[in-house]
């Protein structure tokens, strides 16, 4: 059964492109939000294998969803561009699947979410 | 004296006695109490042997008189009965041979004499001057009386003058003779013969038939046993007297007769009660006093009397004798006699004794005069010792050995005294006048008059003036202070207590001219009539310049420490703040005064205690600089310090600067880079997303997804060009690269370019542009002015709801034009009116995204106005819309 995977990303452009790319070129199946709120809502009415938490997002964080998707136990990887090594430190206090920053390769992408997460691809 | 009242002084001392009174009075009162006691026993001794004296001689005069009295009496009747033997033997035919040659025998006889009952009478009569003569009466021839001479032999002489013719027979001897029939006494008579009174032994003579024969007498004339008596020496002024027990006198040992002459010529006995001699008549009325009637006194009575004023011995002798005298013999002596001599010897004792005591007082005095010379003597030296005067120790002309070497010890010591005072004064004169210090000494009296005692020589080093200047105007020192310290330093004179000092610093002119500092601390005490006030004054001119100058370093320093942003802490090695400095930029954070004193942890919370006292231990041990950053709560933000610990000999200085900006413009730059680095990041992760994707080669076959992902890595390069470009551009504004060309601008103009630019945005966001027309003239950059205003329309625009319409309006103020940007939008929350006009700082962040915005143009609007001089700012009601103003001021020169 094809893996479905959340996209949460406030950036219309990343998210358009994170899901071609998942879609295209790992064939899983994926659902966009444009914010925290509108993603924990799918996560609770939906399916979802895997999610693809940004980090910088106004309202609310991508740290605050996490709290919020915690509780799903639908493993998170974080897609972000805060890459300095304070970030860093802080995101390795959370039990999150993997970290993969921004600019990612799209050639690469599919590959490093199922090392994350044991899939075969 | 003089000296002991100088002694004495001003205050009352206890009882002073001089020392003569001293050494008098003892000697006195001893003197006086042997003598007077010594006087009194020898005078009480001697009364009573004077008494015992006395008794025993009156006893034996009383004696010897009796004695001698009934001897007298004996012989009287003796002879009768001698004169009635011869009778009788053999009648002598010359009775008047017989009875003469028997008075001459017994010269104590007056008289003695013959009579018959015939009335015939013989008498031999003893008349004065020893003459004898015979009264002869012879009835036979007459009955007168003869009185014829008769000499040595008895023969007889010349006729004398006869006597009053009497009979024998009536006389009271014949009678008492008669009436007796024997040997008596008769009662004491006055002669007719003569006038005396006598007392009489008779004899009658009676023949064997008893018939009288003849009547025998012989006379004892009262006078002599009354010239026996006044033989008799008892004591001086003793009186011996006989009376008979009616009272009537007999003899005495006066001068007195025992009768008196009446006016017929005959002698008349009297009572010893009415004797004209006062002893006697008092010495009779005692006896009666005491034993009732004189016939009561039957034994011999000792007495001893007072009459009147004085006491008299008092011996009663009664003499007796069987033929018919009962007499009482009275010894009278007055105790004075006796009492006489020791009253003599004790006037002569106390003489003696008053004699003692005054010579004794005399010797006390002079004794005491000289010792007391002496000491005063000494007294006056040491005195004089004590007030300096040592020429005034004196030679002592004294005999006491001890006061001599006492004198001799002072003279010495006056000697020694002066020689180390005139060592002193010399070294004293040198060090005054090599001393750089001033010393004057100086009266003042209870209304501040200023007498000067003394000025050392070294006045003129100090003040210029000599020290005979100073004494030569007594106002020089005062008129020569500076005026503004001459209250402040006359309050102190004269002083407010008894004894004390003060300390005062003035400015004096000086002799050159110049005004000097002088130090001056002067000691004071109180006597009677003032005050004595001692001042040592320095020229402190130089000191005061130094400590000017220091005062202006120190001043100076502060201010520098003070303009230092740090606080600066001197503390010891234990952390203990001694001293502190806070800059004047810095709000106060420690009260100097609650800190000094206080250590670090008293200061500060445990865990910054802790670590001032560690760096202070490093500092000390290390001797360098040791550097630490601190943070902590403060008035509801994170205060951040930096502290350099520094040790500086035995203390640390501690140099606290606040760093909390620094650290909030690091952590504001750290997020601003965070923030570029995400708007970086995300055009660039779009644009290299989409061009990796079509790298793939994925969408070679699908032509539309392919066109797709070049939009979008075109719309993200697009968006990318405007960041650089806005951060660009800030930079240039904020770091003042950019330099503004100012020119008047038509505002109109500027206006209308700005909305040409933003039109085909307006149409497509369906608003409408409001402009009100205008013909204001602005001084300002032209173009910065139209991007300024291309954003905050192209704001609007964005935030403006369809349909609505956006205003823009210029208006005139007094010295500036206001630009306002009116839109009808959703409005902006109060708190963030401020901050929108930061970088990055949209009202949402997702609007930028939406809106194409870069999150700059604010912050870019706010640095164009101010770098024009102006002001840019939001107003908004929430939900109705917003208005972004700001002004441009006028050139100065268009406003003159």
């Amino acid at each position: 059964m094809t893996k479905r995977i959340l996209v949460i990303d406030d950036e219309d452009s990343i998210r358009e492109l994170a899901c071609a790319c998942l879609e295209d070129l790992g064939n899983w199946d994926t659902i966009a939000a444009a914010n925290g709120r509108e993603g924990i809502l799918i996560a609770g009415t939906e399916a979802i294998d895997a999610i693809l938490l940004d980090v910088s997002m106004p309202d609310m964080d991508g740290i605050e969803c996490y709290e919020l998707l915690k509780p799903f136990t639908i493993p998170i990887i974080l897609l972000t561009a805060k890459v300095l090594p304070e970030d860093r430190s802080r995101f390795s206090q959370l039990a999150i699947a993997g970290i993969i920053p921004k600019p990612f390769n799209p050639a690469l992408i599919c590959e490093q979410i199922a090392d994350f997460l044991n899939w075969d691809f | 004296m003089m000296f002991l009242r100088f002694l004495r002084g001003e205050k009352r001392r206890s009882l002073e006695i001089p020392l003569g009174l001293v050494l008098t009075i003892p000697f006195v009162l001893l003197t006086v109490g042997t003598t007077g006691l010594v006087g009194y026993l020898s005078w009480q001794n001697g009364q009573r042997s004077t008494r015992d004296l006395a008794n025993q001689l009156i006893q034996q005069v009383g004696q010897q008189a009796d004695i001698h009295i009934r001897d007298y009496l004996e012989t009287a009747q003796m002879m009768n009965a001698n004169h009635a033997n011869a009778l009788l033997l053999n009648v002598p035919n010359n009775l008047e041979q017989y009875l003469c040659r028997q008075l001459q025998l017994y010269p104590a006889v007056t008289a003695t004499h013959f009579s018959d009952p015939a009335g015939n009478f013989i008498g031999i009569v003893r008349k004065s001057k020893g003459q004898i003569a015979v009264h002869e009466r012879k009835i036979t021839i007459d009955q007168t009386v003869r009185a014829i001479a008769l000499d040595r032999n008895c023969r007889r002489g010349q006729t004398l003058t006869p006597p009053d013719a009497f009979d024998p027979r009536d006389r009271p001897w014949y009678q008492s003779a008669i009436r007796a029939k024997q040997a008596v006494w008769s009662p004491i008579f006055a002669w007719k013969a003569a006038p005396r009174i006598s007392t009489n032994a008779a004899l009658p003579v009676y023949d064997a038939g008893g018939g009288l024969r003849y009547v025998l007498g012989t006379s004892l004339v009262l006078s002599d046993i009354s010239n026996y008596l006044r033989t008799l020496k008892i004591g001086r002024s003793g009186q011996v007297f006989i009376l008979e027990r009616n009272g009537l006198f007999v003899a005495s040992s006066t001068e007195k007769e025992p009768f008196i002459i009446a006016q017929n010529r005959q002698p008349q006995r009297r009572s010893v009660f009415e004797s004209d001699v006062p002893l006697l008549r008092s010495s009779a009325a005692y006896l009666q006093q005491q034993f009732g009637r004189l016939e009561n006194i039957d034994q011999p009575q000792q007495s001893i009397a007072k009459f009147g004023r004085s006491n008299y011995f008092l011996q009663t002798i009664p003499i007796t004798d069987p033929r018919g005298i009962n007499w009482l013999m009275l010894v009278v002596v007055p105790e004075a006699d006796f009492v006489e001599q020791i009253n003599a010897n004790t006037r002569t004792t106390i003489l003696l004794s008053l004699g003692a005591l005054i010579s004794s007082i005399l010797v006390g005095l002079w004794i005491t005069r000289s010792i007391v010379r002496s000491i005063r003597h000494l007294g006056q030296v040491s005195f004089a010792l004590s007030n300096g005067e040592w020429n005034k120790v004196t030679q002592l002309h004294s005999q006491i050995a001890e006061l001599q070497v006492l004198n001799r010890s002072f003279q010495r010591m006056a000697n020694r005294v002066q020689q180390s005072f005139d060592l002193t004064q010399a070294r004293l004169n040198d060090i005054l006048s090599s001393t750089i210090t001033a010393i004057c000494r100086f009266r003042v009296d209870d209304q501040g008059q200023i007498t000067y005692e003394y000025f050392s020589p070294s006045n003129a080093a100090v003040f210029g003036y000599t020290a005979e200047e100073f004494m030569r105007d007594s106002f020089l020192w005062r008129s020569r202070i500076h005026p503004d310290d001459q209250a402040n330093l006359l309050s102190n004179i004269p002083p407010q207590s008894e004894e004390g000092s003060f300390s005062t610093e003035y400015r004096f002119y000086h002799k050159d001219g110049s005004l000097r500092w002088i130090l001056d601390s002067v000691k004071f005490r109180r006597d009677e009539t003032g005050w004595i006030l001692t001042g040592v004054a320095i020229d402190n001119t130089a000191h005061k310049q130094a400590e000017q100058a220091l005062s202006e370093s120190e001043a100076t320093k502060n201010q520098i420490l003070r303009a230092i942003p740090d606080l600066i802490i001197w503390m010891n090695a234990d952390g203990t703040c001694l001293d502190l400095i806070e800059s004047s930029s810095q709000p106060t954070l420690y009260p100097q005064l609650e800190a000094i004193g206080k250590n670090s942890l008293q200061l500060l919370p445990p865990d910054l205690a802790q670590a001032r006292i560690k760096a202070i231990e490093q500092a000390r041990e290390s001797g360098e600089m040791i550097v630490y950053e601190q943070q902590f709560p403060f008035s509801n933000t994170m205060r951040y310090e930096e502290v350099r610990v520094i040790s500086v000999g035995d203390r640390v200085l501690v140099m606290v600067r606040d760093i909390s900006d620094r650290h909030r413009i690091d952590r504001l730059k750290n997020e601003f880079i965070s923030v570029v680095s995400h708007e970086l990041r995300t055009p660039l992760t779009a644009i290299q997303g989409c061009l990796g994707l079509l790298e793939t080669g994925i969408y070679d076959q699908r032509p539309e997804k392919a066109k797709r992902m070049l939009h979008l890595a075109l719309l993200n390069s697009d968006r990318l060009v405007r960041l650089v470009n806005d951060i660009l551009d800030l930079e240039r504004l904020d770091s003042g690269k950019v330099e503004l060309i100012k020119e008047k601008c038509n505002a109109q103009e500027l206006i209308q370019k700005a909305v040409e630019g933003v039109s085909a945005i307006a149409d497509q966001n369906g608003v409408t542009l409001s402009i009100e027309p205008t013909d204001l003239q602005v001084w300002a950059a032209p173009d910065p002015i139209i991007q300024t205003l291309t954003n905050l329309i192209c704001n609007a625009i964005k935030f403006s709801p369809p349909d609505s319409t956006v205003s823009i309006s210029v208006q005139a103020q007094p010295d500036a034009v206001l630009f306002q940007i009116k839109d009808h939008g959703r409005g902006i929350p109060t708190e963030k009116l401020e901050t929108v006009f930061g970088r990055f700082q949209q009202v949402d962040v997702s609007d930028s995204r939406q809106k194409g915005g870069t999150g700059l143009g604010l912050a870019i609007c706010q640095s164009i106005v101010q770098q024009h001089g102006g002001n840019i700012w939001a107003e908004s009601i929430l939900g109705q819309g917003s208005i972004f103003c700001f002004t441009l001021p006028n050139r100065i020169e268009d406003t003159l």
